[in-house]
């Protein structure tokens, strides 16, 4: 008869085995006398564990705790205060920034009209002030009249101005 | 009378109700500390641990969602608080090693030591024996050890616990109880049963 493994055991012992495979090693333990010393032997391992003896809570542990806690919640309590005051802020921060923005962009909006406004032409005053408009207008007739009684002398002048042989005469002498 | 479970209970402190903390506080008041006393060995830290581990059940009160055993969670909670602890006196220990051997001065502990002589006058030699055994137990061997024996935690829970299968844990708890049962062999050959 094959012996149980060790782990099968010590699982039996500790009703670490499902159902089936349970009763088979009980089966078994019960005709085996190798098997059924070591399961005695982890039993006595087991109950000689139960001899450590442990600690017992102090009797200010609940009064420590509690104080503990109350501490705990005044501080989660403060941070979640102290967030509503950080997103107040930063909601107040973004309004004050959007309210600047908003401000000097009418400002800008508003200057750029006066600059146009200046720029357009009043028409009023569109009169021909530039001289390519001037030529374009018809002469009047008495100012024609004007202009060809003194043709002969501008003439004169232009050939007077142009003159390059005078260009050519001796400079008189500084001295 | 129809007593609440615990479930009940932690649902009752999500809406706001202290005195069903209360009761969860007296319920496991006492296993926590000796779950922390067994893990770490040292009544005042266990006292911390267990404090702490009851104010995150509290800070966490409106996180908590009722699919899973609230002993589940607790000691979740609690197995996790625990390990830090064990690493971080570890990690100061490996520290003060260091220092002392620098400056040759014993680093100061903060221990209460009228605690440590009263725990050292109730300890019996077969608990310091069985207490010596189980601390040399790997780390997660050892969390197992207790939530099984001296905790009534079920395996399948501590696979829950320890975030790990439940045919690890049955594999955890095997060669752990094999270490035991070499080491306390003396304990064992005399046993009582």
């Amino acid at each position: 008869m094959k012996c149980l493994e060790r782990e099968k055991l010590f699982q039996l012992i500790h009703g670490m085995l499902e159902p089936q495979p349970a009763e088979e090693a009980r089966a078994h333990l019960a005709a085996c006398g190798e098997c059924s010393r070591m399961a005695e032997e982890y039993q006595r391992l087991d109950a000689a564990l139960d001899d450590w003896i442990a600690a017992e809570p102090s009797p200010w542990f609940d009064a420590r705790l509690r104080a503990r806690v109350a501490s705990a919640t005044a501080r989660d309590s403060w941070f979640r205060l102290g967030r509503v005051r950080v997103l107040a802020a930063a909601v107040a921060a973004v309004v004050v920034i959007l309210a600047v923005v908003v401000f000097h962009h009418q400002q800008v909006v508003e200057n750029h009209h006066s600059v146009i406004s200046q720029q357009q032409p009043n028409p009023a005053a569109a009169q021909p002030s530039e001289p390519t408009e001037a030529l374009r207008q018809p002469v009047p007739p008495d100012e024609q009249l004007k202009m060809d009684e003194n043709l002969s002398l501008l003439e004169d002048y232009d050939v007077v101005s142009n003159f390059d042989a005078l260009s050519e005469l001796p400079q008189a002498k500084d001295n | 009378m129809v007593v609440d479970s615990d479930l009940d209970l932690m649902l009752r402190v999500r809406e706001g109700d202290s005195g069903s903390f209360d009761e969860l506080l007296r319920r496991y008041r006492a296993p926590l500390v000796n779950y922390f006393y067994r893990m770490v060995h040292d009544q005042a830290m266990a006292e911390d641990l267990a404090q702490e581990a009851f104010l995150r059940v509290y800070k966490a009160r409106h996180r908590y969602r009722p699919d899973a055993r609230f002993t589940t969670w607790l000691y979740r909670i609690a197995t996790n608080l625990a390990l830090n602890a064990i690493r971080d006196s570890r990690g100061r220990q490996r520290q003060d090693a260091v220092t002392t051997g620098e400056d040759g001065e014993t680093p100061i502990e903060f221990v209460d030591p009228k605690a440590s002589v009263e725990q050292e006058l109730i300890e019996t030699d077969r608990s310091r024996m069985i207490r010596e055994a189980i601390e040399t137990l790997p780390e997660n061997q050892r969390a197992a050890v207790i939530l099984h024996k001296y905790q009534d935690v079920d395996y399948r829970q501590i696979a829950g616990i320890l975030s790990i299968s439940e045919s690890a844990v049955k594999s955890l708890l095997f060669r752990a109880y094999e270490t035991l049962r070499t080491r306390l062999e003396p304990l064992v050959r005399e046993g009582k049963i």
